[in-house]
């Protein structure tokens, strides 16, 4: 509900939107990145660097909280920095790319090769997201939203078994694949541990069971009950973030007892909303490559409105946007939600 | 360069183009931006050189484009039209990657010409006053089995890219009625092919998004 | 005619008259062992696959008409079940494996047949790009269309397709990409050729989601296939040329 006279600190109206409690005005977060390459300039802390130096990456999180003026701060870029930990080949891009796992060389078979290795945490990338937490603790105290994030085990899976293995194995051997799962489960909580850790108020699980590559039922078979445990191994919210069409398997992920399910736009937030209930908040879903990059402030403003109108509880770009989205853009964001309840509480 | 983004948007107006990392300057990300009556080239970059660098882009294109120079006012150009509600903005796009990425010299001593890419023809654009109405039009030396339905292919592509105005199937003329060859001649190469240039700019635009495509988890 | 019980539930999937009519003549002869092939190819026996093309071979069918009315019309079925959602990319993963293991036995009889193979073709996903599913099912359909391949994985640069065709003597070059932002390196391999002098010396041709025939065209490249099926036969179109 919204209640215009709370006086609330950005953090503190992330973290009641996610308990489904009382704000003063829907947040604005970003469970996804919302740096691009102006912003890169802006604070001199390019990509790569900036995905790989925990000082380059506080500064360019940082502006999605003083330039943005997002709810939140994410310094997790990516979805990469722990695969790189583990050994996988990356390759690193430039700075107006992703980075990316070459998943055509996996560095896994079988269930027995799966091994966290000595010093995991320690391994650079994984620091660079740990130690950017610590510093951005520091500036931001209290006042703003930390957003760590961790890999689930599904998307890992595909890191470090590739994509089509994986997916043989799961049709060959759903019960390897099972177990595959609850081991790559151990470094999800890993990771996601040390950055509590380190301070994230929240954590993000994207875990890319996508219904570009499988069923709504291998939700249900294979990842449910995993993420249903992840509820009761990091305890601070978690968003779940799962990109494409996912409307077939909201009603599961409505009873893992997450916070949050971060949405993309190929699903309506109204038909989204009815398929998750009153069991999971949601976050989203502004469409990143038509309207946030093709389009102009006005386009989002209607998508922001849209999604509000349909009940949902944070609002956020609907994945991490692409690199070179213009300012003006994200900054309509939040002045849309501001303007959206200006109208509707205000007289 | 200390400007914040919200001041750079209310001095400079909506960011019409990027071109993410600048080839012959450190990778840095250079913006044209566009609040009537001006056009700005604006980097975040605080890199010495870099004011140099923005006016050396800026003077590139007036030289491609046929916009003019603003005196005294760093980085900034505009039209002969004022750009009047968005009048010749239709091409920056273009403009700017060219301005940026590209060192060409793009001579006009010989017209607005350039050999056709699916045929043999040499493609040629005439300008002509008709009473009060400066007419580009679409021909060539016919060098090809339906000349008629290149020339006319061709006139749309410079429409579309140009935002210019339609007079008849060949014949187009700026929305602003006036005349500049140069940002004609520049657009020309683009319009021969629409399904060629449409490809390179669905190209650009992809890259830096990050989709199940991109990640490698689709089979699409 | 389908008389398999399993295969005509698996046909209803085909929905679209055009596909309807082209499917179902793929299975025209109403051959029962053909029929079977092709179900547990759609249902992903590999095993079972491999047994049953040993078993036609041992009777005499030839390895075209097993090729033929056995695997690629099942996999015809799959593609159109998994264009429409009704199984996803695990399900067509196994597909595929069955198709190969049908393959495996068929190869070693195109080649030893004393006919040399239609051509050589040296097949890659260009460089940046990682993706190879579509990849791979093309070299299974144009080694089983007689072609001799030479597989340069992903992320190949143009220099390894031009060392490739010199090693290989390759006479073809298949190109796949399916990001928009990798196609336009289709072109700066075919420049590579144009550059090393041997544009003239090889056939090129192109795929992958993103891929049209108009981009193909403006790359330069020689032919555009639409998908696996498509690929072979513009590589015979291609070789056909070539002589």
């Amino acid at each position: 509900m919204i209640d215009i006279n709370l006086k609330l600190t950005k953090k503190q109206r992330v973290l009641n939107a996610l308990a489904g409690e009382d704000v003063d005005k829907p947040p604005v977060s970003n469970p996804t990145n919302v740096a691009t390459v102006e912003l890169m300039d802006y604070v001199d802390a390019p990509f790569p660097d900036a995905c790989r130096d925990p000082e380059l990456n506080a500064k360019l999180a940082l502006t999605g909280h003083t330039e943005l003026g997002f709810d939140s701060i994410a310094p997790y870029f990516s979805i990469i920095q722990e695969s790189s930990a583990l050994g996988c080949e990356m390759q690193w891009e430039q700075k107006d790319n992703w980075p990316t796992v070459r998943m055509g060389n996996p560095i896994w078979k079988s269930v027995s090769d799966i091994k966290i290795p000595s010093g995991f945490l320690e391994h650079s990338d994984n620091v660079a997201i740990t130690r950017s937490i610590n510093i951005l603790k520091d500036e931001v105290k209290d006042d703003v939203a930390i957003l760590g994030k961790t890999m689930g085990p599904w998307t890992l899976a595909y890191h470090v078994f590739g994509v089509e293995p994986f997916l043989l194995l799961s049709i060959d051997d759903p019960e390897e694949t099972k177990k595959i799962l609850r081991k790559l489960k151990e470094i999800t909580i890993l990771f996601g541990q040390a950055q509590i850790d380190s301070g994230a108020d929240v954590l993000v699980v994207p875990d890319h069971a996508t219904g570009d590559l499988v069923s709504g039922k291998y939700y249900d078979d294979f990842l449910l009950e995993i993420h249903q445990e992840l509820v009761e191994d990091l305890k601070v919210p978690l968003i779940l973030h799962i990109c494409g069409r996912t409307v077939d398997r909201m009603p599961s992920i409505a009873k893992t007892g997450m916070a949050a399910f971060h949405f993309d736009s190929k699903n309506l937030p109204s038909e989204a909303m009815e398929a998750v209930g009153e069991g999971i908040r949601l976050v989203g879903n502004i469409n990143n490559p038509e309207t946030l990059y093709s389009k102009g402030p006005e386009d989002v403003r209607q998508e922001v409105y849209r999604a509000l109108d349909s009940g949902v509880q944070l609002i956020a770009p609907e994945c991490a946007i692409p690199l070179k989205t213009k300012i003006e853009n994200l900054l309509a964001i939040p002045d849309a939600v501001n303007e959206w309840v200006s109208n509707k509480f205000q007289s | 360069m200390n400007i914040r983004p919200i001041e750079v948007i209310e001095k400079y107006g909506r960011c019409i183009e990027l071109i993410s990392m600048d080839p012959f300057f450190n990778d840095i990300t250079i913006g044209l931006f566009f609040k009537e009556p001006n056009i700005t080239v604006f980097s975040y970059s605080n890199l010495d050189g870099v004011s140099d660098r923005l006016n050396q882009i800026r003077d590139r294109i007036v030289d491609v484009s046929g916009a003019v120079s603003i005196e005294d006012s760093p980085h900034q150009a505009t039209f002969k039209c004022g750009m009047k509600e968005g009048c010749c903005s239709a091409p920056l796009r273009f403009v700017l990657k060219e301005a940026v990425t590209k060192d060409r010299d793009l001579d006009l001593s010989k017209g607005i010409v350039c050999k056709d890419l699916r045929s043999d023809m040499m493609i040629k654009v005439n300008y002509q006053e008709n009473s009060d109405r400066k007419i580009y039009t679409v021909s060539g030396d016919d060098n090809a089995e339906k000349p008629i339905i290149r020339y006319r292919a061709i006139t749309n592509g410079l429409i579309k890219y140009g935002g210019f105005e339609r007079i008849d199937n060949f014949s187009f003329r700026l929305s602003c009625n006036e005349r500049n060859d140069k940002i004609v001649n520049l657009l020309l190469p683009l319009a021969r092919n629409i399904s060629a240039t449409e490809e390179s700019l669905a190209a650009d635009d992809a890259a830096g998004q990050m989709t199940t495509q991109s990640l490698g988890f689709s089979a699409n | 005619m389908i008389k398999h019980e399993g295969l005509k539930e698996e046909f209803k999937y085909v929905t679209k008259p055009d596909e309807q009519e082209h499917i179902g003549g793929l299975f025209a002869n109403g051959d029962m062992l053909m029929q079977e092939i092709a179900y547990n190819l759609i249902t992903g026996q590999n095993d079972q696959v491999g047994i049953l093309v040993k078993k036609a071979l041992d009777e005499d069918y030839t390895a075209n008409i097993v090729l033929d009315d056995g695997l690629i019309a099942g996999m015809a079925i799959v593609g159109v079940k998994f264009r429409d959602n009704i199984i996803f990319v695990p399900e067509v993963l196994i597909s595929a494996r069955a198709m190969k293991a049908g393959m495996e036995h068929i190869e070693p009889i195109l080649s030893a047949s004393g006919v040399k193979p239609i051509g050589t073709v040296i097949m890659g996903t260009v460089k940046g790009d990682l993706h190879d599913i579509g990849k791979n099912l093309c070299i299974m359909m144009l080694r089983g269309g007689g072609f001799s391949v030479h597989d340069l994985g992903v992320d190949a640069k143009p220099d390894e397709f031009i060392d490739a065709v010199m090693e290989h003597d390759a006479a073809i070059v298949g190109m796949s990409a399916l990001l928009t932002t990798t196609m336009p390196n289709m072109g700066t391999t075919i420049e590579a050729f144009e550059d090393a002098g041997m544009r003239e010396e090889v056939k090129i041709m192109v795929g992958g989601a993103p891929v049209t025939q108009e981009f193909a065209d403006e790359m330069g490249a020689d032919a555009y296939g639409a998908n696996a099926v498509d690929c072979v036969q513009r590589a015979k179109d291609l070789a056909t040329s070539n002589k």
